[in-house]
């Protein structure tokens, strides 16, 4: 008895750790996180309705500061867009996509001053397209986060040219 | 069963096995994760050398004394090691590039590139290859142009080369 007591009050020191761990993230696995549920934003799977990815389009404030800096030469973007006009971008891409699947690799996060943070990934999108071509985009980004009012968002977003022509 | 396949299949956890467990684990790790990686090729653009999906390793000290010369093909990081760019050297710092009706030119001179076995109708205008880079091309020029990933890239980011 004495033993089951010792394993159980075990388990509950173990479970009340893990629980703190969870409730209370360090900013570094809240950014993580972050980028977690920006690649779950992302991705589709299958058909979707217009109500649901006008839904989802909307949610793009939950990852994207108001104005977003984009330097992304390789999709002629760059300069200032508004929320307005990422909602916008996000609900038309998601009209010519059938599949997506968005994925962040090697994630490092740095914090240059507090509320900012700096992080680069690779990120990694597949899927199929309407008229069934394959989607197959591997790029390298540098993002800039702020943290306003308890979430981090992006503020720029660099696709850096690994492979210069 | 008979003891020695018992032994074998149920070793007792003496301090000398568990070291031997723990040794053979860290030796492991510091190959398979530092020196000779596995990867699994993803896309097209190294076909028909290395199809999609197909299994090898990324032989890493490759490039530790010596830097790539064209032909090889090599890795090339980005943002980290987990997902890697494939690709063949075509030119080295200083040469001049360019695709004429899909024949590579290095330095003014038509390339023999026997691992080129579709048809090809590039068209690129000559740009010369900057100092402490590599130029860099996949070997599936069937594909247009614009879907293909390729250009210079610093040596630096070179992180080794395929097993075979």
């Amino acid at each position: 008895m004495v033993t089951r007591n010792k394993v159980l009050a075990s388990l509950g020191v173990v479970l009340l750790a893990w629980g703190i761990w969870y409730a209370f993230p360090t900013r570094e696995r809240q950014v993580r996180r972050q980028f977690k549920a920006l690649a779950s934003w992302a991705g589709k799977d299958g058909a979707e309705g217009a109500l649901a990815s006008v839904q989802t389009a909307r949610e793009a404030g939950r990852f994207f500061a108001d104005p977003c800096e984009w330097n992304a030469e390789a999709y002629n973007l760059s300069g200032r867009v508004s929320l307005e006009e990422i909602t916008r971008y996000v609900f038309a891409a998601r009209a010519r996509v059938d599949k997506l699947s968005v994925k962040f690799y090697d994630l490092d996060v740095e914090f240059p001053a507090d509320g900012t943070a700096h992080a680069t990934a690779t990120v990694r999108v597949q899927g199929t397209s309407k008229d069934g071509d394959a989607i197959n985009e591997t790029h390298e980004l540098k993002c800039d986060l702020i943290k306003r009012d308890g979430r981090w968002l992006l503020s720029r977003i660099t696709l850096v040219q690994v492979l210069k022509r | 069963m008979h003891p020695r396949l018992k032994a074998f299949f149920f070793p007792s956890l003496k301090p000398e096995f568990v070291l031997r467990v723990v040794l053979v684990a860290v030796c492991a790790y510091l190959f398979f994760g530092h020196v000779c990686t596995p990867f699994f090729a993803r896309g097209q653009s190294m076909e028909p050398t290395y199809r999609d999906g197909s299994f090898d390793f990324i032989w890493k000290p490759r490039y530790w004394f010596s830097p790539p010369v064209r032909g090889d093909v090599v890795t090339v990081r980005l943002a980290g090691e987990r997902v890697v760019y494939l690709k063949r050297v075509v030119a080295l710092a200083g040469d001049e590039v360019e695709f004429r009706q899909g024949i590579l030119f290095v330095n003014g001179d038509p390339v023999n590139e026997p691992y080129v076995k579709g048809p090809c109708d590039w068209n690129l205008p000559p740009r010369e290859v900057d100092p402490g880079n590599v130029y860099l091309v996949g070997d599936n020029r069937s594909m247009p142009m614009e879907q293909h990933d390729f250009g210079q890239t610093s040596l630096r980011r070179i992180v080794g080369a395929p097993l075979w």
